[in-house]
């Protein structure tokens, strides 16, 4: 009867071991599974930097026009985002920011909160951007399309 | 001085305690190794943020339907630290941490180490616990309160009616979904514990602070939303989706979890009762949401405790019956 108890318990052991050695490798691919490609934007060690610089360039207390916005770039970005509404072409955007004294605009590349803009933000778009839109940086992280700084031709300038 | 028996004992009454604190130290290490991978908030963590920056800065909210207790204590942090979401990313994922200790408390004492151990260990292993309980994300803290609800109000002490309601409370303040979960978790426990008088204090304890929290938010915003309009509309054609999706969420134990049902014993032991509950509500809950983009796996995280404790309900019983069985044979074997 003991030994038969015995093998009993080893047999129970090697159960459970197996069962947990299972489920560790199970979370383990599926973890895996879920970090990649899906929110590999989690890992994108480029985005915090490119922020910071985009930051960095614009001086304080300037608000700037934004394509898109959303919590990280809001986050990252230590300016006012502002969306262009209103704006339903690349002249009335410009109308838009001489207006309200704005002299920086950051383009998310292919991404627009204005539908009507979806186009002018488009890898073509942009580079048919008129004379009065200067760039002055670009960056490219490891996961979104890229995060175009421009600046309005200095040509613009506004009355104090 | 112990006796060699009373240390046989002590060692033989804690050995799933040691194992436990091993996992649970190994499980650490591993969560954190993932956690400093993180390069960037999630989005809605990045919201969070904000939201805890413009409290601070008394700017209006920038994502005005966030639950509020999380900007708190980031806020709070920052009060000290100054503004850092670093600090923050490593901090939110102590109370995925914590939940697994408290659940692992919970239940040892009614259920036993190893039961508390498998229920543990089998939710802290979950990929979306794991996954969205390392993140800025309110599915760790909300599942923190949760488990710390059911906890105090579980507590034989009759005093700990206020921190159950204190609890109560901040659950809904962690994430205001989790109310249907906790107050089913809360009116089950009353009726198993038949006591008015802890019931009704544990009660005005959490009303307080759940009005208080919308006051707040009510007082900086002008309004107070606890979701966005397109995700509360609610069907009685239930989704498939958790169902079908049910081993990718919660692997193979989810086999189990019908298996549990069959036994008399799982509707015998009222201790049971919360669970049971809790996993039936919150699937129906989650299942009835109308919108499709609503359909996710980390909603599960809430009431994943449920889903592994009736899983390990049905090996248990399967055990007893086992065993039942076993001794049954041993004794037709004597008697012949």
């Amino acid at each position: 009867m003991f030994p038969m108890l015995l093998n009993k318990n080893k047999i129970i052991l090697v159960l459970l071991g197996v069962a947990i050695a299972l489920i560790t490798a199970g979370t383990v691919s599926s973890i895996i599974y879920i970090e990649t490609p899906r929110y590999s934007q989690f890992y994108d060690t480029k985005f915090v930097l490119a922020m910071n610089n985009i930051s960095k360039l614009v001086p304080q207390n300037e608000s700037i026009v934004a394509s898109d916005k959303y919590g990280n770039m809001a986050f990252f970005i230590n300016h006012e985002l502002l969306i262009p509404w209103n704006a339903s072409s690349e002249n009335s955007l410009l109308y838009y920011m001489v207006k309200n004294r704005l002299k920086y605009m950051l383009v998310y590349e292919n991404f627009s909160r204005v539908p009507e803009l979806k186009p002018l933000f488009s890898h073509e778009g942009l580079k048919n951007l008129n004379d009065h839109f200067q760039l002055i940086a670009n960056y490219t992280t490891n996961v979104h399309s890229s995060f175009q700084l421009y600046r309005l031709n200095k040509n613009w300038t506004f009355q104090e | 001085m112990l006796t060699k028996t009373e240390l046989l004992c002590f060692s033989k009454c804690h050995k799933v305690d040691i194992l436990f604190i091993i996992f649970f130290i190994s499980f650490s290490i591993y969560f954190y190794s993932h956690v400093s991978t993180l390069a960037n908030p999630p989005r809605d963590g990045a919201d969070y943020l904000t939201n805890a920056r413009n409290w601070l800065s008394n700017d209006p909210l920038y994502s005005k339907y966030r639950p509020p207790l999380i900007s708190w204590i980031i806020a709070g942090v920052w009060v000290i630290t100054g503004e850092n979401w670093v600090i923050i990313k490593y901090l939110m994922p102590l109370f995925t941490l914590a939940a697994g200790i408290i659940l692992y408390m919970l239940l040892r004492k009614e259920k036993g180490n190893l039961f508390a151990f498998g229920v543990s260990a089998l939710t802290l292993l979950n990929p979306h616990v794991f996954f969205w309980g390392e993140q800025i994300h309110t599915e760790g803290l909300s599942l923190f309160f949760i488990i710390l609800t059911l906890y105090f109000l579980k507590s034989k002490n009759k005093n700990n009616w206020i921190w159950a309601g204190i609890a109560f409370g901040l659950t809904f303040a962690s994430r205001y979904a989790t109310l249907v979960e906790v107050t089913t978790i809360f009116v089950v426990e009353c009726i198993i514990r038949k006591d008015p008088r802890f019931a009704t204090k544990t009660l005005l304890t959490a009303l307080p602070i759940i009005l208080v929290s919308v006051l707040i938010v009510y007082l900086k915003v002008g309004y107070f939303m606890a979701a966005q309009e397109s995700d509360t509309h609610f069907t009685l054609l239930l989704t498939p989706y958790y169902l079908q999706n049910s081993l990718n969420i919660w692997g193979f134990a989810i086999l189990l979890v019908p298996v549990a049902f069959l036994f008399r014993r799982t509707y015998q032991e009222k201790f049971n009762y919360t669970f049971i509950a809790w996993f039936i509500v919150s699937l129906l809950f989650w299942s009835a949401n109308s919108n499709p983009i609503l359909h996710l796996p980390r909603y599960t995280v809430q009431f994943a405790p449920a889903v592994y404790f009736l899983a390990l309900l049905a090996v248990e019983n399967l055990a007893k019956l086992y065993v039942r069985n076993d001794t049954k044979k041993n004794d037709e074997v004597h008697i012949e």
